[in-house]
């Protein structure tokens, strides 16, 4: 044993007892009330020296509570060995026993040389603890006060994890750790190197949803101690899978996850310096991290070569709202990430090019993004945006050239900007986004020129139309998922005009997109309409309106429509057999099916009329007609007028049933329009 | 005495009138009841098919784009009737399948019913069919496929107000449980909105908590067995 400093101090009582002394032993038993020194406090110390021989004996040592260092909860502690004190003093077939308040009951086997008191010594270990597992080690210690140690073992891993888990976390899994010590004097600790290893690693949440299980790392941990505690860690994660809803990473299979920093842990704060992640499949990261007293941590991370695929699956779609269009967007490229956080985040930097964006359910798609920038949470910042090309519902448009001054919770559009589509462009002028408490409303002044209604019409299923449309948005909003407008859409088309207010999409780019307009039709000449649509041969002009048009995914729902003639000076009014033949199939009879009356069609090729009209109100799939008079009072209840024929030969087509299913009525008018034989329906 | 006598008979008369009168304005009063019936029938349909979409993890929007037949929206125009009685052909004149006294009889029965229980009839139906309910529908089925593993799992059951809870987040992988708070949250989200668009859907704001009530009981009645629902006492039973 060493000797006691000089420094310590025996507190209150000091007794001395020799017992009975037989002729061959002695036994010299000394108890004090307390006894400190530097670095340790003994509550109740006691020692019995049961000499048997000259150069022989046993020795007990006993204390009631026992403190090292800060650390309390050492209690009950008994050791005993046999000493001899022939040459060198050696304690052998050493034992002891001490409760710990964290790690339960333990044992300790060990044996130890003394060279001589003030002189050199050491010591084997081993120690057994229900909860500490099984350890083994030795210390040696010089003259002069240096001391070396040296320990390996293996714990429970919640023995160590207990301390910085919360309250009522479960943990599992094993610590294989391996280590050396080495002290100026035997209460100094100077140096420490650890290399353990957690196999079979997990921990869990009450609730479940902070949680890891099947881990597998290596740490090497290097410490110094000069005035503060300074060194390096080095840690290896290779195996497992960590949950911390919402994010959750498993090792990735390519190799294990690197993570190295050195550290500086003063009495009030601590930092990491120069540390490195290398995440094999994401990327690399180089961070540092810094707590002063109880002020939030602060840190930062700069990342570079980030695969975007991953990193935005596994760490920006998580934080989505599910079910929204971000929380399932797929993204591609490279990007460089700079953050720094504390409290939350502080600055962004970054850098993304090749970049993509990919909703699987083809809703949206961009490609060939580049973006850079920068936004602080307290300054202004800039980014830049472009694509080289996209799709919106399948409909295609081009490149944007975007730039862009960054508010703390905005994004301002610093100039015009314009997109190709529809052999056309879409215009933006005073872009305004804002971010506040997670939702985003966005705004913007645009404009549509010369969109070609033909590939906007096939792409999306709808009848085919020809035409060109150009629009003034000076109003364009998106909030909570609503798209709207205050402007009026302005289409030319069949040398008419067709006005487009109030337009709104409900759940935009969601699973059931739901639009409300209200249309105007003006001056939509006839013949060159039925010349697109195969129709038949109809002169003349219509006016019109769908007055509360709902289309839900793009299908309508309910409307009230009505398309009338508008007589024009110089304009005939005049419709072909064949649009007559068509326009009565439109009800589903068959075509003109009386013989007189199909003999009196083939007679004459064109028909003159007087007025032509047709009425649709849609509601829960059932479309109400009428005819040229409209759904008001003045048309004969039982019977509608689709067309009334002027001069000789005339032909009036009358319709009798005013309600039919709009599918069966869709798919009527699209099979007249291309011609084909039309759908026969009905009983 | 005869002028007193008189004086009484008038006051009496002038108070019988005032409680009649009185009685009459009571009687005037219109209450709207909430359609618990049809509200039930609703839910039972509406809950099958949201369990249907989610075992098939499909979603189609127009299947539901019209209305429960019981359960549609009648127009006044359309009133009385169904959609059995749609033509196929616009353009084709109706022939009369039954005597004209029938028809007549028939016409006249409808009317005087219609009239007498127009209030009641009123009252039987909800509609489901308006874009909002659709869209609110849709939104609830394409959450409900990705619900569906945690559902099947125990990990989340229904509760009593005919929301959904985290019940044993073990009960999946940590991979899935990664999601499962927010799926909640918008699953949530989207059974709130659904009430509230059938409410006013019907033009009775008011009703949303009825609405619900009566979902909730949908929800743990139709639930497939090994679901989880929480009682109303806050205790978690197995389907």
């Amino acid at each position: 044993m060493h000797r006691l400093p000089q420094e310590a101090v025996v507190v209150l009582g000091f007794g001395l007892l020799v017992g009975p002394i037989p002729a061959t032993a002695t036994t010299l038993d000394i108890h004090a009330q307390s006894l400190s020194g530097p670095g340790f406090s003994l509550q109740q110390p006691s020692l019995r020296w049961h000499m048997q021989s000259a150069d022989s004996g046993h020795i007990e040592l006993s204390s009631a509570a026992l403190q090292l260092r800060q650390r309390r909860g050492w209690q009950r502690a008994r050791f005993s060995c046999s000493l001899h004190t022939a040459g060198p003093w050696r304690c052998e077939a050493g034992s002891g026993q001490i409760l710990s308040q964290a790690f339960g009951p333990l044992s300790l086997h060990f044996s130890a040389d003394i060279a001589a008191l003030g002189g050199q010594a050491k010591t084997e270990l081993r120690l057994r603890g229900n909860g500490l597992g099984n350890w083994q080690g030795s210390w040696q210690s010089r003259a002069d006060g240096v001391w070396h140690g040296r320990w390996r073992g293996q714990t429970p891993a919640r023995i160590w994890l207990a301390p910085w888990l919360p309250a009522h976390w479960r943990s599992s899994g094993t610590l294989v750790l391996a280590g050396q010590a080495q002290g100026s004097s035997w209460h100094d600790l100077g140096v420490v190197a650890v290399e353990g290893e957690a196999q079979d690693l997990g921990w869990q949440s009450p609730d479940g949803l902070k949680a890891a299980e099947h881990g597998k790392a290596r740490l090497r941990l290097v410490a110094v101690h000069d005035k503060e505690w300074q060194g390096s860690a080095v840690l290896h994660w290779q195996q497992g899978a960590i949950l911390w809803t919402p994010w959750f990473a498993q090792a990735p299979k390519e190799g294990a996850v690197r993570l190295s920093s050195n550290w500086v842990l003063g009495s009030r704060s601590w930092q990491l310096r120069g540390g490195e992640l290398t995440w094999p499949g994401l990327g690399q990261a180089s961070f540092q991290a810094e707590r002063v007293g109880k002020q939030p941590v602060h840190w930062s991370l700069d990342a570079r070569d980030v695969q975007m695929q991953p990193f935005y699956a596994h760490w920006i779609r998580p934080v989505m709202t599910a079910g929204s269009v971000p929380a399932r967007l797929d993204a591609a490229g490279v990007a460089q990430i700079a953050l720094s956080f504390g409290p939350g985040l502080r600055s962004a930097r970054w850098r993304w090019r090749d970049g993509a964006l990919t909703d699987p359910q083809g809703h949206l798609r961009i490609d060939g993004i580049t973006s850079s920038g920068h936004w602080s949470a307290t300054a202004a910042g800039q980014a830049r945006l472009d694509w080289r090309a996209g799709s919106v519902y399948a409909l295609p448009f081009g490149a944007l050239d975007g730039d862009f001054s960054l508010g703390p919770e905005s994004l301002v559009s610093r100039s015009p900007m314009q997109v190709t589509m529809l052999g056309g462009s879409v215009g933006v002028r005073d872009l305004r986004a804002n971010w506040h408490g997670g939702g985003l409303s966005l705004r913007m002044n645009g404009v549509l020129r010369d969109l070609q209604l033909a590939p906007l019409t096939r792409d999306l299923g709808w009848p085919p139309f020809t035409g060109t449309l150009s629009a003034n948005l000076p109003q364009l909003e998106y909030a909570g998922g609503r798209l709207s407008t205050d402007g009026t859409l302005s289409a030319q088309v069949f040398g008419g005009q067709v006005d487009v207010q109030d337009l709104a999409i409900s759940h935009f780019l969601g699973t059931a997109p739901v639009l409300t307009a209200d249309i105007r039709f003006q001056n939509l000449q006839l013949r060159p309409m039925t010349d697109v649509f195969h129709f038949g041969y109809i002169n003349g002009a219509l006016d019109g309106y769908i007055h509360h048009l709902v289309l839900l995914d793009w299908r309508p729902v309910s409307f009230d429509a009505r398309l009338y003639s508008r007589r024009q000076p110089g304009l005939e009014q005049e419709i072909s057999a064949t649009a007559i033949e068509n326009l009565s199939r439109l009800g589903g009879g068959g075509g003109i099916g009386g013989m007189f009356q199909s003999l009196y069609l083939r007679l004459f090729k064109t028909f003159h009329y007087e007025k032509l009209g047709l009425g649709v109100r849609l509601r829960d799939g059932v479309a109400e007609l009428s005819g040229v008079g409209g759904s008001d009072a003045s048309e004969p209840s039982d019977h509608f007028i689709l067309l009334q024929g002027a001069g000789l030969p005339r032909v009036n087509i009358v319709g009798y049933n005013r309600r039919t299913q709009w599918s069966e009525l869709v798919s009527r008018l699209m099979a007249a329009i291309r011609g084909e034989t039309p759908i026969q329906g009905g009983p | 005495m005869e002028t007193r006598l008189e004086t009484m008979r008038r006051l009496v008369r002038s108070m019988l009138g005032l409680a009649m009168v009185a009685l009459l304005s009571a009687c005037v009063t219109v209450n709207i009841y909430f359609p618990a019936a049809a509200a039930q029938k609703l839910a039972d349909q509406v809950v099958e098919q949201v369990y249907r979409a989610a075992e098939k993890g499909k979603v189609d929007v127009h299947e539901k784009g019209t209305a429960p037949t019981d359960a549609s929206p009648s127009s006044p125009g359309a009133r009385g009737q169904s959609s059995a009685a749609l033509a196929p052909s616009a353009w084709v004149r109706p022939r009369a399948t039954s005597p004209w006294w029938e028809r007549s009889a028939g016409a006249v029965a409808n009317t005087v019913f219609t009239t007498v229980s127009g209030t009641a009839e009123a009252a039987a139906d909800l509609n489901a069919s308006s874009p909002g309910v659709v869209a609110a529908r849709a939104e609830l089925e394409s959450l409900a496929a990705q619900m569906q593993p945690y559902f099947v799992s125990g990990a989340v059951g229904y509760t009593s107000a005919g929301l959904v809870a985290v019940h044993d987040a073990d009960a999946v992988s940590l991979a899935q449980r990664a999601a499962l708070p927010s799926l909640v949250s918008s699953y949530n989200r989207a059974l709130d909105n659904l009430y509230q668009q059938i409410a006013d859907a019907n033009g009775h704001p008011e009703w949303k908590a009825q609405i619900q009530e009566t979902f909730a009981q949908a929800w743990i009645r139709k639930a497939p067995p090994g679901y989880w629902y929480q009682t109303a006492g806050g205790s978690w039973q197995r389907k």
